[in-house]
């Protein structure tokens, strides 16, 4: 049984009558959107919520206080000796560096003694698509939920 | 550094734990600061701001999903102009544009 978990939505209930059609492999609009959202399309293929999630988190960061930097490039400058960041510089133009989504400078975290301590961490963010068929997204466990499944895939 | 957090969100406002651990102590660090004695309406009887500390973790839980429905609308509304009557019309504009990257 399919398991719809949105409401179907007013932008595309004019679409939905079975005569309608978008992407690459021409596929039936549907009420709820999934089909939508899920399409291949060239110019508007990859656009997902990536960066508004990482500007949410950003926001969270200063509300709390907490000084975040959203996709440094110099994530390796002081923790690795500079003969060998040189030559990652070297070799590596900016466009090939790694670089993180998210990363703090001090993050408080509880010592199991009870002490607090302001570390450096890294965040990733990703976002999940919900497929028509659900192969992606159903996490195949009814206890088991289905970005635990991505976490466990990454 | 202590290894790389995911944060995972899915189209409908779901999260993994480690984005809840995360907010979780995102708002008892919101909460423990200064500002937030004046948002707490019981400040006065409330000795460890755990009122703070809620209405912190509400308004995050809030805009996180607020923003994952938001992205979900924006997305629907740019891809209506896609939509198309038959099955030809709708390939061309498809196939059509450059590719974009992920960010």
């Amino acid at each position: 049984m399919r398991c719809i978990l949105s409401l179907p939505g007013h932008i595309l209930q004019p679409f939905a009558d079975r005569h309608h059609f978008i992407g690459r492999n021409a596929t039936l609009v549907d009420a709820h959107g999934i089909m939508v959202k899920n399409v291949m399309l060239i110019s508007e293929d990859y656009h997902r919520m990536h960066a508004s999630i990482q500007s949410l988190i950003i926001d969270i960061f200063k509300k709390a206080r907490i000084w975040a930097i959203r996709e440094p490039q110099n994530m390796f400058h002081g923790l690795v000796p500079a003969d060998i960041l040189k030559q990652y510089c070297d070799l590596y133009s900016i466009t090939e560096f790694i670089i993180p989504d998210i990363m703090t400078y001090d993050h408080p975290h509880r010592e199991r003694c009870g002490r607090v301590v302001l570390q450096r961490r890294i965040f990733e963010v990703k976002t999940m698509r919900v497929d028509s068929r659900m192969n992606k997204y159903n996490p195949r466990n009814l206890n088991r939920r289905a970005v635990e499944k991505k976490v466990a895939d990454i | 550094m202590n290894g790389i957090d995911s944060l995972i969100v899915d189209h409908f406002g779901e999260v993994n734990k480690g984005f809840k651990q995360l907010i979780n102590s995102l708002a008892k660090v919101a909460a423990e600061s200064q500002e937030a004695g004046n948002i707490t309406p019981a400040s006065s009887t409330d000795q460890k701001r755990k009122g703070a500390y809620a209405l912190f973790k509400k308004r995050f839980k809030v805009a996180l999903g607020c923003i994952a429905i938001r992205t979900q609308t924006e997305l629907m509304i740019r891809r209506v102009q896609f939509i198309r009557r038959t099955k030809e019309a709708a390939t061309q504009p498809a196939c059509a544009g450059n590719a974009r990257e992920y960010h």
